[in-house]
């Protein structure tokens, strides 16, 4: 190559960190004249710092900031002839290749969904539940599964031997978990081969949407259209896989056989920490489930309750009539009273049974009609016969 | 031959400026306050459990008799209908005349995990519609139902009809299976037993998750890429961040409310069959008599029209009206759009049922 060739390439990399330096002052250093562009993200963020407020913005505009700017780069790069396989020169850019490359660059990760910041699901691609995973079975290597040999390596041996004697359940816990573990990674494999295949799709329909661009005049001019089109090619290829019975099957399988490993993991951390005397989560469960029927029991009985109303309308006549009663001169009923509270005096013991019948057989005369304030009425009779007794 | 034609130059040129923008709002955002959120003056007037009925307080002259109860989804914060103060369906429907009540439904916690679905709508929303009528020694109330809320809204008025006068439903599904709503297709095979089972209440970081899947690329890239061109823009960056604070900040959802929700809205599709069992009592959307303005968004991608729209018809109303609004399921709360056109409407279509 010539020695002009690369003094091109130099000076495109010196101008543009030139630039970049020149914004704080010469603050930034060039650390080499073919350092990445991406590489001033770096140090930009270094010299900002973060805030509480805004680092996770910062750690998400980041990430996409250097996707873009590394689609940037290349494009340049392609111009000058660099060889970088993206064509450029009187053709024009392929974008295939574009994408590809960017995606290389990347590191094979989907460069739009990959910076998260401090998203929990940061570590997970395109797995949404895979921030579940971290640190919740010391036994097992997750590490392992993405290596060759995969699950025969990384499986402990238990899985293939029969469980018997003293730690025969034990042990089928465990195997229970190991083979959920495996059902989640093949799940899993499913369900990332099925978002990958939609991201290629994506690509070519891009190459469907640049298609309709190439008349005179309708080129796109700025890396910044040809990245809004990716996005919306992306998205449409997305949303038919997201919306097909595969994806369904595979969405469902993710989350369940998750939810199944999860299961499995809790057993085994209940029994655990039930051993050491501490309490666990279906013993605070039943707690909660019981505190949440005691509120609701509670509220039914106030706040517009129609069956509250009618039972101190209820009472509130029970007392009318228990007061009707307890006059002197009221009717007949008092007499016995007084006769029953006379008996009583007598003979304590047996006069006290006597009038209690007695008094109770009267006072139910009145209220028959009303069954609940019968009772009510003639208990409170009896006790009152008592009292006096 | 393909149709990009960017020079070397201009690829560099677009570098250093896409740079030079990042770089002058990395200042930006080094000197931002903190973000805010909630602009109208408001006071509790009730309280239970994790929940807090409030009363926006107005400087405007009351010229409604019936007040306006919001209720919001149990999926992020009511604090959207009084984002700030030029984004404000609340203070908007003040300026108006209307007394407007919000319930907050708080951040549930492991101790609330067996709430049921009746017992936040017979319950928590009833109990608070009984507080509001009380204070205006009313039987009924016009009631707002938002989204999840606006699904409740018509379990509640179904089952309680005398003590709604006016029902507002906005962005709310009724058919959950339509073929283009991503979410319920998601959600139909899913072991929802062994989901709740196992995680007891719902994460919000993993509701937060599932919705941002719904549109990877433009949610978690594009967004931040175009948030370069405003970066240099205070006013507009603070914008943003309320949002991002509001998207981000969900309670965590009650288990046991979750799991019927799911199971009997998106999974059965009941409510439009007329399944759905509260405490042992149908509701049965046939029931409802009384106005009900239905509003949806044309571009929604949570609640798509298509899963609103069929509330028409599926009640036993005389007196229905429905307004598409051209925007999304966030945009019906806080665009300027949302703002010239919905409290308008929901003001002018109450007052006429006054």
């Amino acid at each position: 190559m010539s020695s002009d060739f690369f003094d091109s390439i130099k000076g495109g990399a010196e101008q543009y960190w030139k630039s970049f330096s020149d914004l704080a002052s010469g603050t930034f250093s060039n650390p080499s004249s073919t350092a990445s562009w991406s590489e001033s993200l770096e140090q930009m963020s270094k010299l900002y710092g973060k805030s509480d407020q805004n680092e996770a913005l910062m750690d998400q505009m980041m990430g996409q900031g250097k996707a873009f700017l590394g689609m940037l780069e290349n494009v340049y790069k392609a111009g000058q002839g660099m060889g970088t396989g993206i064509g450029a020169g009187a053709g024009g850019i392929d974008f295939s290749a574009l994408a590809k490359k960017t995606l290389e660059d990347m590191g094979q990760q989907n460069p739009f969904t990959a910076g998260f910041g401090s998203n929990p699901f940061a570590q997970s691609g395109a797995n949404p539940f895979a921030f579940m995973q971290q640190g919740q079975t010391p036994a097992f290597d997750w590490s392992k599964l993405t290596q060759p040999g995969g699950f025969s390596t990384a499986m402990p041996q238990l899985m293939d031997f029969p469980s018997f004697g003293l730690n025969r359940e034990s042990q089928e816990r465990k195997v229970e978990m190991f083979k959920g573990i495996k059902a989640h990674f093949e799940a899993n494999k499913s369900y990332n081969a099925l978002t990958l295949k939609s991201m290629q799709n994506g690509i070519e329909r891009m190459q469907s949407k640049l298609a309709e661009r190439s008349e005179p005049g309708r080129e796109l001019d700025s890396m910044k259209a040809v990245y809004d089109l990716w996005i919306d090619s992306l998205e449409e290829s997305f949303a038919e896989t997201a919306l097909s019975p595969e994806f369904q099957d595979a969405y469902a399988d993710l989350v369940n056989t998750k939810m199944r490993v999860q299961a499995s993991i809790q057993k085994q951390v209940a029994l655990t920490t039930g051993e050491l005397g501490m309490p666990t989560r279906g013993e605070m469960d039943s707690v909660h489930k019981k505190l949440a029927e005691m509120r609701r029991d509670a509220r039914s009985g106030s706040g517009g309750n129609h069956e509250l109303d009618a039972i101190k309308e209820e009472l509130a006549a029970l007392k009318r009539e228990v007061a009707q009663l307890k006059k002197p001169n009221a009717s007949a009923n008092s007499g016995l009273l007084a006769a029953a509270r006379q008996s009583v005096q007598s003979a304590p013991s047996k006069a006290a049974k006597t009038a209690q019948k007695s008094a109770a057989k009267t006072v139910n005369a009145p209220v028959k009609s009303n069954s609940k304030s019968a009772k009510t009425a003639s208990k409170s009779a009896s006790k009152s016969a008592v009292k006096s007794a | 031959m393909m149709p990009i034609k960017i020079s070397p130059e201009k690829a560099l040129q677009e570098a250093v400026k896409f740079t030079q923008k990042l770089s002058a709002g990395m200042q930006t955002l080094d000197k931002l306050d903190d973000v805010h959120y909630g602009c109208t003056e408001k006071e509790a007037i009730y309280s239970e459990d994790k929940l807090v009925l409030y009363r926006f307080k107005s400087e405007h002259k009351i010229t409604c008799k019936t007040p306006l109860l919001i209720s919001y989804a149990l999926v992020n914060r009511p604090y959207m209908v009084d984002l700030q103060a030029d984004r404000s369906i609340v203070r908007n429907l003040q300026a108006m005349g209307h007394e407007v009540y919000l319930i907050d439904w708080g951040y549930p916690d492991r101790s609330d995990r067996f709430l049921t679905l009746d017992d936040y709508i017979n319950g928590y929303i009833g109990r608070c519609v009984d507080v509001v009528a009380a204070r205006h020694k009313l039987k009924a109330i016009n009631l707002l139902g938002i989204c999840q809320g606006g699904a409740f809204s018509l379990c509640y008025t179904a089952l309680n009809p005398e003590k709604i006068k006016n029902l507002i439903t906005m962005v709310t599904p009724v058919d959950f299976q339509t073929p283009d709503n991503m979410l319920s297709h998601w959600t139909r095979k899913l072991d929802l037993d062994l989901f709740i089972d196992t995680l007891g209440n719902v994460p919000a970081d993993l509701m937060n998750y599932c919705y941002l899947s719904l549109k990877p690329y433009r949610l978690n890239s594009q967004k931040y890429v175009g948030l370069v061109d405003i970066l240099d823009n205070k006013a507009e960056l603070e914008n943003f961040l309320r949002m991002e604070k509001w998207i981000f900040d969900s309670p965590d959802q009650a288990g046991e409310a979750f799991r019927q929700f799911i199971k009997d809205f998106y999974q059965g599709n009941k409510l439009m069959k007329n399944e759905v069992v509260l405490n042992g009592r149908r509701v049965d959307l046939k029931t409802i008599k009384q106005p009900i303005l239905n509003i949806f968004a044309e571009q929604d991608h949570l609640v798509p029209p298509s899963a609103s729209m069929p509330l028409k018809g599926l009640t036993g109303t005389k007196d229905y009206t429905q307004l598409a609004f051209k925007g999304g399921h966030i945009g019906i709360y806080v665009s300027g759009r949302a703002q010239r056109e919905v409290p308008p409407a929901i003001s002018k279509w109450l007052k006429e049922r006054d």
